[in-house]
């Protein structure tokens, strides 16, 4: 008896950590692929957008973890973009932002925070976007 | 004289003696309720570990068809057109080499299909739904937005983002209720000027 119930709750305990390890692993890359967004977003700026306050928003915007239909299962990653200098001292370093992109959110009662930085050239973007 | 073929020991007796058959009642029923619990047990650990596999290969599949249409899609040099005939949905891009490349959404065979110069391969499969939305160049104000294409023939020469989602979905039992599913999104920049 002992046994048996040892096998069942080592069996549940195999079962319930798989599936949150897996929870936990489409989690990130649902929280990857928002932050590549953002920095894909990011990069149709030209560099006086970038540089322009309020056109890229810095205040913190929910993006629902299922996109397609509703978000009833699901829940809502925080996104924060902060842009700051580049943290270089080379002569050109006015010419470089520092993007940095943070997604937070909680799960299986843990905060989760996962982030991207980017650096983001002058001439760089013109000659690319336009 | 006296002769003993046998013992007829009380104990002996007592050992050769059958179930009463309250006995065997009980002892069936803790049977049946062993069994039953062994059977739930087995049927929940196989549901739980196909569950799992099909997870973890729906994610699988759908990051690997992510990864190529996202390949695809930066290094392409325009949108050609973009059509919805009743259900399906067909992308067509001028690729880097200057051929046509078209990515299709069946709903019915529920896959999404790549064909170039003819050759067509399926990039997805198990895809209950997928929309591709299309966008401008230029940044909505204090969003991470973008403008909407126009429709017509405007949309080619104004798509530079192409947002793609979809959701890939799988059964464990064909009589089940949808217990697997892999949800995706994607918003590309195309790269070429």
């Amino acid at each position: 008896m002992a046994v048996c119930g040892i096998v069942l709750v080592s069996l549940y305990a195999g079962f319930s950590a798989g599936f949150k390890i897996t929870q936990v692993s489409r989690e990130n890359l649902r929280a990857t692929q928002v932050m590549i967004e953002r920095l894909e977003s990011i990069r149709l700026n030209t560099f006086d957008q970038l540089t322009s306050p309020g056109f890229v928003p810095t205040q913190a915007i929910n993006e629902p973890y299922y996109m397609m239909g509703t978000n009833a299962n699901g829940f809502y990653y925080a996104v924060t973009v902060a842009i700051s200098n580049a943290p270089i001292a080379a002569s050109y370093s006015g010419d470089l932002k520092l993007v940095n992109v943070k997604v937070s959110w909680t799960s299986g009662g843990i905060l989760r925070l996962r982030e991207m930085n980017t650096l983001i050239a002058r001439n760089g973007l013109q000659s690319y976007i336009y | 004289m006296d002769f003993n073929l046998t013992s007829t020991k009380f104990g002996n007796r007592r050992r050769e003696a059958g179930l009463t058959l309250m006995e065997l009642m009980v002892a069936m029923t803790v049977g049946m309720i062993i069994l039953a619990i062994i059977g739930s047990v087995s049927l929940w650990s196989s549901k739980s570990f196909a569950a799992m596999a099909n997870y973890t290969d729906l994610d699988n599949a759908s990051r690997n068809a992510l990864d190529r249409l996202t390949r695809e899609i930066r290094q392409v040099r325009g949108l050609i057109s973009y059509s919805e005939t009743g259900t399906q949905k067909e992308l067509a891009l001028l690729d880097d080499d200057g051929q046509p490349i078209y990515f299709r959404y069946n709903p019915g065979s529920q896959t999404l299909s790549r064909t170039k110069s003819g050759a067509s391969e399926i990039l997805l499969r198990e895809c209950t739904a997928l929309n591709f939305s299309l966008y401008q160049r230029n940044n909505v104000s204090n969003t991470f937005n973008q403008y909407s294409v126009a429709s017509g023939t405007n949309a080619a020469l104004t798509c530079k983002v192409i947002q793609v989602n979809w959701v890939c979905s799988r059964r464990l039992l064909p009589t089940e209720l949808i217990n697997s599913e892999s949800v995706q999104t994607a918003k590309i920049v195309i790269r070429h000027h």
